[in-house]
């Protein structure tokens, strides 16, 4: 439901058309992202580390 | 292109060097400060690979008496003085730009830079951009041409800066051609650096920005981005992590996920539109053998003893001529058509074929204007193409330029002449055509005064008629240049 909410709030949302700086919000949600994917880092080398799982590589194709 | 020496404009946002152009030879003066990267670019397993593939443009240091030969010539000895290094690049023949390409030649530049940056990544180093502009075709082949776009990346660098740039420039180009059809060229002629998310969320629905890949590509950098701070500078510091492993496995997985994303917005042929073309071509089976037989023999006789030759197909169509063009051992052939799906549709077939035929998105009655700062980044196409071709093919299209662009056929000869260095294949089509009719409508006066002898009168005055082949309400005229 707050999911919900939420995306209904971004569907509806106009950005701004004053000057922005382009490229700003590509940024922050490469950010965003960098940090969910620097925790899964993490929680790869915990997984690694009690099951003695070895974490695959990235895969490469 | 111009005989004397120039700086391309287009390098002059890198500070690391210049590339300047001499007639048939590509330079590149590059400051002390970028030697470093670039040596470790060149030493690096991923400049081999690429090299050893082509994929990457050759290049080789001049030596010093080489430089200083060179800056006896006109106007070098300030371009290239300050040069800490002098390296010279194979030509790729023929420049393209972006706003050429079909869509799936923007895709296979795009997953070139993208290999390119995983490797890159493997091997310690960074790109510092990533744009089509870096990129070139030799033949249906994509080419790296910037060397100077690499660095030294900083391990802890968790940040691929030229994330947005890819973005922009590659996958909302792709989207919007996936989604509304719309050609590079409505995107590259107007704006050098792309889409922007702002551009395609105002495109787009309520729904489709909710799914991938619309969600991470262009609602939430558009949400993000009007919502920031304007005057917070803090996002552009570099955040280092402290574990550069940890570091490399957060780039490696937004490679990872670009690649993937590039994947799902790929141009895909659409085999209705393609059909319709097939069935449209108004000839029958004999007059088509006939139309072959004349090709192919023009092909053979165009450029005589040459081993290299070139041809340029104005109107490629189905790019049927251009793959018989090229059949001819040595030959390059360009195929221009305006619609981008015919021309990504014979980029296919070129590439399945090994056929040297670079398809281009040309409307031949609007031909790419030269582009950029001073007009002077990329030159006109019709510039480029100049003393280049030695058989400029126009079958089935002198009509469309007469009828629907209201073109002088004086004019439409006077290109073909301008264009060519020997021979020409030019189709006259009959103002009783059937497809001359439907283009106009109703207004035939417009054309009264076009027969076969008026043609051939405005020919001559160009070209010697080699010989022609009459079919029905087309003839086909074989012209070698005058003075040629």
């Amino acid at each position: 439901m707050a999911l919900g909410v939420l995306l209904f709030l971004l569907a509806s949302e106009r950005p701004a058309h004053a000057y922005t700086d382009p490229g700003s919000g590509m940024l922050i949600w490469q950010g965003v992202v960098a940090a969910f994917l620097g925790a899964s880092f993490y929680f790869r080398k915990f997984v690694y580390k009690f099951f003695g799982k070895k974490p695959t590589d990235t895969k490469q194709e | 292109m111009s005989d004397t020496p120039r700086a391309v404009a287009a390098s002059f946002r890198d500070p690391a060097g210049r590339v300047v152009l001499l007639p048939g030879r590509v330079l590149r003066a590059v400051r002390t400060e970028a030697v470093a990267d670039l040596d470790a670019f060149l030493a690096s397993a991923s400049a081999k690979t690429l090299l050893s593939s082509g994929a990457l443009v050759s290049t080789k240091t001049l030596d010093a008496g080489a430089v200083a030969e060179l800056q006896r010539g006109p106007g070098l000895a300030e371009v290239l003085g300050g040069a800490a290094r002098v390296l010279e690049h194979e030509r790729v023949w023929f420049p393209a730009y972006p706003y050429e390409w079909s869509p799936a030649m923007l895709f296979e530049a795009g997953t070139l830079t993208l290999s390119l940056a995983e490797g890159l990544l493997r091997d310690g180093l960074g790109l510092k951009d990533a744009t089509p502009y870096n990129v070139l075709f030799r033949g249906t082949a994509p080419v790296f041409v910037d060397v100077l776009s690499v660095e030294r990346r900083e391990p802890r660098d968790a940040t691929w800066m030229p994330y947005a740039q890819f973005v922009r420039t590659f996958l909302l180009p792709l989207v919007a051609w996936q989604r509304f059809k719309l050609p590079l060229r409505d995107v590259f002629l107007g704006h050098r650096d792309g889409l922007e998310p702002e551009d395609l969320y105002r495109m787009t629905g309520p729904l489709a920005r909710l799914a991938p890949p619309l969600l991470g590509l262009v609602t939430m950098p558009a949400w993000l981005g009007a919502k920031h701070d304007q005057d917070d500078q803090s996002i552009y510091q570099p955040k280092l992590m402290n574990d550069p492993e940890r570091a490399r496995f957060v780039l490696a997985s937004q490679l990872g996920s670009l690649r993937k994303t590039l994947k799902s917005v790929a141009p895909r042929a659409d085999k209705s539109t393609w059909s319709d073309y097939m069935r449209t071509h108004s000839y029958s089976d004999a007059h088509f053998a006939g139309k072959e037989r004349f090709v192919r023999e023009a092909v053979a006789e165009s450029a005589p003893g040459k081993t290299q030759t070139a041809v340029l197909d104005m109107g490629c169509n189905t790019g049927f001529f251009s793959f018989l063009a090229a059949e001819r051992a040595g030959t390059s052939v360009v195929a221009l058509d305006y619609d981008p799906e015919v021309v990504d549709r014979v980029f296919r077939e070129a590439r399945e074929r090994k056929a040297n035929v670079l398809p281009l998105v040309v409307d031949l009655t609007r031909p790419s204007p030269a582009t950029g700062w001073r007009n002077a980044e990329a030159p006109s196409l019709l510039e480029r193409a100049r003393g280049q071709f030695d058989l400029v093919l126009m079958l089935a299209v002198i009509h469309h330029m007469l009828v629907s662009e209201r073109v002088p056929l004086e004019d439409i000869l006077e290109l073909a002449a301008d264009l060519t260095c020997d021979a020409a294949v030019i189709e006259y089509v009959d103002p009783s055509d059937g497809m001359f009719r439907r283009l106009t409508r109703g207004r035939d006066a417009l054309h009264a005064g076009l027969t076969r002898a008026s043609f051939e009168q405005a020919a001559a005055r160009r070209f010697q008629i080699v010989r022609s082949l009459e079919q029905g309400t087309r003839t086909l005229y074989f012209l070698r240049k005058k003075n040629a």
